[in-house]
């Protein structure tokens, strides 16, 4: 079966693995990876002193770019369960699950609240 | 009569002070307040935090690799043999997956 992502990586093994988890971690990939030529095209475009026709040119060179290698594509997903929604960001884990683990006295130091 | 007090040192004075003090302590020195995109490039990086977030493969070995050390131990993992009694019990019920689709 073909690889289907433009550029193959390792797939997780110490978490739930879905094929949104899976697009989730290729975009973390390839952000990581343009992180520095991002920065470097946003520093030229935003900043004022530099004349505007390089800024221009910096600010088209960064929408060129892939949308996978932008930040804002990134969302915290659920680590035991793959969802994106409720996700409680301390844990990395859905409220579903958290509260389900919780209850089980799986996560170190969390209890239920009773006074 | 002159006052005791010292006069009160021009604004161009004092931001010479100041500028000069920026200079010693390596601060920046932006008193007109200019976007010079500074800040993008003295921040830190967070591609190698973001990566990690679905945890490091390299970091703790999986119950498969145990399996490829050990194969005399002839591991069995739960998880795994459970996984497969669902996948038959659902074929059972004529639930499963659906056959591919041949060429």
């Amino acid at each position: 079966m073909p690889f289907r992502f433009p550029f193959r990586f390792d797939i997780p093994e110490h978490s739930y693995v879905s094929a949104r988890v899976l697009r989730d971690q290729f975009k973390r990939i390839q952000y990581s990876e343009h992180e520095v030529t991002r920065n470097a095209l946003r520093y030229i475009a935003r900043n004022t002193e530099l004349p505007p026709r390089a800024r221009l040119e910096a600010q088209l060179q960064l929408t060129a770019m892939p949308k996978y290698t932008s930040f804002n594509q990134i969302r915290n997903r659920c680590v035991a369960s793959g969802n994106s929604k409720s996700v409680i960001s301390d844990f990395k884990l859905n409220r579903t699950v958290f509260r389900d683990r919780a209850r089980a006295g799986l996560i170190p130091g969390v209890k239920v609240a009773s006074w | 009569m002159s006052s005791v007090l010292k006069k009160v040192p021009t604004q161009e004075r004092l931001n010479q002070a100041r500028q000069l003090a920026a200079a010693i302590f390596g601060h920046p020195w932006n008193p007109e307040c200019k976007r010079l995109g500074t800040n993008i490039l003295r921040a830190e990086l967070k591609g190698p935090e973001l990566v990690k977030y679905y945890g490091v493969n390299e970091d703790i070995p999986t119950f498969k690799d145990f399996k490829k050390w050990f194969p005399e131990l002839k591991l069995v993992d739960p998880r795994e043999t459970y996984r497969l009694h669902m996948i038959q019990d659902r074929k059972k019920r004529n639930k499963g997956a659906p056959k591919k689709k041949k060429a």
